[in-house]
Parts: C-alpha cells; sequence; structure tokens
C-alpha cells in the first residue's frame, strides 16, 4: 500500500473541512449545546445525590468533558458524505480511482475529522479551566488515551462505513444514518455511562462494539481503570477493528455485485 | 379566500407526491419509521434513569418532564410532516434551483414548504400524542373548561412557534449561501433545552429560550400553566400571542430574503 496518495486524500480531507469555517464551527457549537444541557441536568441530579453508579459529581463532569471529545470526531456531514456516493452514483468516480475505496473514505473522513477535533478540544479546554475539571496528572494516561481515541475512531468509522454499504440495498441513507446514530449513542455511553444502565442492557453494551467509541477512551482519560484492564480495553477494540474490518469486505463483495447507477 | 383554499389543496397535492417518492424507497423508509420510534424511546429511556436516582428535578415529577416532552415532540412531527421542505432551502439557494420556483405561478412560500414530506412526521404526531394522553393521565390536576380550551390553544401554539423558528432559521441561507449550512441545525438542537423545567439553566440561557429562540413557549411554559406551577403561569399566558408575533417575523425575513436572493446562473 503506497502511503503517498493517501496522505493526499487525507489533506483534501482536511482542507474540504476548514472551508467553510463558520459553519465548521457552528456544527461543534450545536453538539456542544447537547452536552451543555447533560452538564445542567447532571448538576441538579448531583445536588441531591453524593454518588450515583460509581461517579461523583467531579468525575461526572470529567466524563462529560471526554465523551464530548470522544463523540465529535464524525460529524453528520461526513457520514452522509459515504452514504450520499452510494446514492448519487458519484461512487463510480472514486471506483475507478487506483485506490480502495474503504481506504480511501478512511483517509477522507479522518482528515475532516482532526479540525473538528481540534476545534472541540479548544473548546473544552475553555470549559475545563473555568469548571475546573479534574484532569489527569501522569502523561501516560494522555498517550494511552490518544491510542485508545483514534481505535474509537476505527471503530465509529467502520460502523459508519458498514452501514453505508446497505444504502446499495435500500437506496437512500436517511434511515440508515439516523439509526446508526441512535443505536451509537445509546450503546457507547454518549448518552450517559454504561455502568449507570440497568444490568441487562450494562450486559448488552459491554457484547457490542460501540462501548469502544466513547465508554474505553473515557474510562482510560478518567483512570477509573489502570494497568492491565486499561491494556485489555484497548485490545479488545483492537479486536472489534479487525471484526468490523472483516465485515466490511464481506458487505463489499456482496454490494459492489448491486451496483445501480442511476443515469451517467 | 378562493385563492388561499386553492392554495392550501395544492399544498397537499405536492405533499403527496413526496410522500410517493418517499415510500419508493420503501427499506429506508420502514428503517426510518422504527428508528424514530426507537430514538424516541431512548430519549424517554434516559430521563426514567434520571428518575431512578431522584424523585424530582427542581421541583418537576417525572410524568410532568414527560409531558413537555410530548408538546415539544408533537411539533416537531408537525414540521416533519407538514413543512420539513423547509429544510430543503439551503440547497435550492445554494444550486440557484429557486429560480424554476420563482417562474411558477404559485407563492413560493407555498412551494418551498411543500416541497417535502416526512412519512415519520406522522408517527411522531401519533407518538406524542400518546406519550402527552399518558402523562396526563398520570398527574393529577383539576380540569375545568378554561385548561382544555388552553391545552389545545398551547399544542397549537408551540407548533406554529417551532414551524416559524425552523423557517426563520433556514432562511440564513438567503445570507450565507454556502454549500452546507450549520446553522438551522444548530437552532434546532437547542430543543434539547426546550426538554427539561427553564430555571435548572443559568440566567442567560434562559432568557434565550425565552426570547431569541423561544423553546420555553413550545413545552416548559404551557407545561407550567397545566400543573399550576408558580411564576411561571402569567407568563404562559402570553404564548398565544408569541405564536402570531412569530408567523409576521417568519413572512418578513422570507420576503428579506428572498430580496436577497441571486441566481447562480450558468
Amino acid at each position: 500500500m503506497k502511503m503517498r496518495k493517501y496522505l493526499k486524500i487525507f489533506t483534501c480531507g482536511v482542507q474540504d473541512a476548514t472551508a467553510y469555517r463558520g459553519n465548521l464551527i457552528v456544527g461543534v457549537l450545536s453538539n456542544f449545546i447537547i452536552t451543555a444541557v447533560m452538564f445542567y441536568i447532571w448538576q441538579v441530579i448531583y445536588a441531591a445525590n453524593v454518588t450515583i453508579g460509581s461517579y461523583n459529581w467531579e468525575d461526572m463532569k470529567t466524563y462529560l468533558f471526554i465523551s464530548f471529545i470522544c463523540n465529535s470526531t464524525l460529524s453528520w456531514a461526513a457520514e452522509t458524505k459515504i452514504s450520499k456516493k452510494i446514492i448519487t452514483g458519484e461512487i463510480t468516480s472514486d471506483l475507478i480511482k487506483p485506490m480502495g475505496f474503504m481506504r480511501m473514505t478512511f483517509f477522507e473522513t479522518a482528515g475532516a475529522g482532526v479540525p473538528v477535533s481540534v476545534i472541540s478540544i479548544i473548546i473544552m479546554t475553555v470549559v475545563a479551566v473555568f469548571m475546573k475539571i479534574q484532569m489527569p496528572a501522569s502523561p501516560i494516561v494522555y498517550f494511552v488515551f490518544i491510542i485508545s481515541h483514534i481505535l474509537s475512531f476505527v471503530i465509529n468509522f467502520l460502523v459508519s462505513f458498514i452501514c453505508a454499504l446497505f444504502c446499495f440495498w435500500t437506496e437512500n441513507y436517511f434511515g440508515i444514518v439516523k439509526s446508526k446514530q441512535v443505536v451509537v449513542n445509546f450503546f457507547s455511553g454518549a448518552l450517559i455511562p454504561l455502568n449507570m444502565m440497568p444490568e441487562m442492557l450494562q450486559k448488552i453494551a459491554f457484547a457490542l462494539p460501540f462501548q469502544g467509541i466513547v465508554f474505553i477512551p473515557s474510562s482510560i482519560f478518567m483512570e477509573t481503570v489502570a494497568g492491565m484492564d486499561a491494556i485489555y480495553l484497548m485490545l479488545s477494540q483492537v479486536v472489534w477493528c479487525i471484526i468490523l474490518y472483516i465485515v466490511q469486505i464481506i458487505l463489499w463483495h456482496c454490494a459492489i455485485k448491486k451496483v445501480v447507477i442511476n443515469g451517467g | 379566500m378562493k385563492q388561499y383554499k386553492k392554495y392550501l389543496s395544492l399544498y397537499f397535492k405536492m405533499l403527496m407526491q413526496s410522500f410517493k417518492t418517499m415510500v419508493e424507497y420503501k427499506g429506508d423508509f420502514i428503517l426510518l419509521m422504527i428508528t424514530t420510534i426507537a430514538g424516541q424511546i431512548s430519549g424517554l429511556f434516559f430521563i426514567y434513569l434520571i428518575y431512578q436516582k431522584v424523585p424530582t428535578i427542581a421541583g418537576w415529577s417525572f410524568w410532568e418532564i414527560i409531558f413537555i416532552y410530548g408538546i415539544l415532540y408533537f411539533s416537531e412531527g408537525i414540521i416533519s410532516f407538514l413543512f420539513e421542505g423547509t429544510w430543503l432551502l439551503n440547497g435550492l439557494i445554494n444550486r440557484g434551483e429557486l429560480d424554476r420556483l420563482l417562474l411558477r405561478p404559485v407563492p413560493i412560500f407555498v412551494q418551498v414548504l411543500s416541497m417535502k414530506m416526512n412519512f415519520d412526521g406522522l408517527g411522531k404526531i401519533i407518538l406524542s400524542m400518546v406519550i402527552m394522553f399518558q402523562a396526563l393521565m398520570n398527574i393529577s390536576i383539576q380540569w375545568n373548561v378554561q385548561k382544555i380550551i388552553m391545552l389545545i390553544v398551547f399544542v397549537v401554539s408551540a407548533s406554529v412557534i417551532r414551524v416559524c423558528l425552523n423557517i426563520v432559521a433556514n432562511c440564513s441561507s438567503f445570507w450565507l449561501k454556502g454549500s452546507r449550512n450549520s446553522l438551522p441545525h444548530m437552532v434546532y438542537t437547542v430543543w434539547e433545552f426546550g426538554k427539561y423545567p427553564i430555571h435548572i439553566f443559568s440566567g442567560i440561557i434562559q432568557l434565550i429560550l425565552l426570547t431569541v429562540l423561544p423553546y420555553a413557549f413550545m413545552g416548559f411554559l404551557p407545561a407550567a400553566y397545566m400543573f399550576d406551577k408558580p411564576i411561571y403561569t402569567s407568563v404562559a399566558l402570553v404564548t398565544p400571542a408569541v405564536a402570531l408575533a412569530w408567523i409576521i417575523i417568519s413572512l418578513i425575513v422570507f420576503r428579506l430574503g428572498l430580496n436577497k436572493y441571486e441566481s447562480t446562473g450558468n
């Protein structure tokens, strides 16, 4: 695999996302609104309780802070872009390019994710200073978190990509992207930390790949898991990446036979 | 008057056309219906989980919050079902497709709003009515004629305000002109604040929810009136006036935007 052409695609992704800067910031801010609402709700709840699950108010603030960052890498625009390519038939121009469609979209999406992440981190750093959010002291935690965060992005991307492939059959994308978001939001820990869910749902959530998107990186950042446990969790992320990668290959082979191009 | 009747029938005819295109993609259509319901259940489930931990949020019980949710959700259903076309405005402006509509002998407002129908909107409307009904059954309210009338007035006004706000937000594309415009989506997202009693938020947010982005009128204030909450009950009575004001605002903004419109040309 020649890296250079993919690197070029990556930079194209960055440029494409930064072309409309105002729009980019507004997009991040709308994500931020949801986090802000959560913040106030939890504040009221914690005013009455000291700890819920195993989190106290300080922990919860950190959780909100970090789950926002984990959750913002894949924007709505980036997700729908893949599906739109399939539906409009734009995919043909990508199929004749000398690179794999999945790899190409991966680097494109990753590129688009970079500016979004940077803005999210900037906003959240300001918030963290004002809200006096506790940050981990050891640099190792940050390092491990970054790796876990990258794995989280890969999982998120592969899930989106697999969902997008279903557009070959449904020929419309809105329903698919929406359902994906609902499921991921619920089972990744973006809505509520997974350890606050009822026993039954926790078991389901831990058997699914989505916990690797928000809950695992957040737990690592908050140091609720450490040492070998953290390594095991990250290994589970890697395993899910591999499984999803294989699923994607199989689906792609089935889907490509289904290509229907509307007009030309 | 006869003219308006004609437009109204035209409106529904155009919506029916878009309904046909929608059911064409059956797989996605069914999925969207399921998702809408699942999405709401996950939203309600969040509130349920919270109330497992605390008995009240700022003096509001579980079913009272659910009622706010119901009204807000009803107005969202109205948007998806009857006014989904608003969301297409950005694309129409950016690609210069508004030209085509301007040439037709039907008011452009009617044409744009009826361009698309999301059939899951009907699902939302039904679901929200079930939610509201359930909530009202589980709360002991002193019912009287006034309250029943006000309930209807509130639900209608809330929907009107929401639809108009959505139109105004989407009209921003007349000025911003980019191929994407996230501003309307951001305005939409603020509804997350509207789901809860506003006094849990800080002062500035409360002010915004009462003025610029009047989400408080779309759920919280009507609910405060219905459940005889102190302070806010009298404010709630302004709701119909606010709805009227927003109709005028949206018409003016649309007109101003249209004056600003210049085709892309090709």
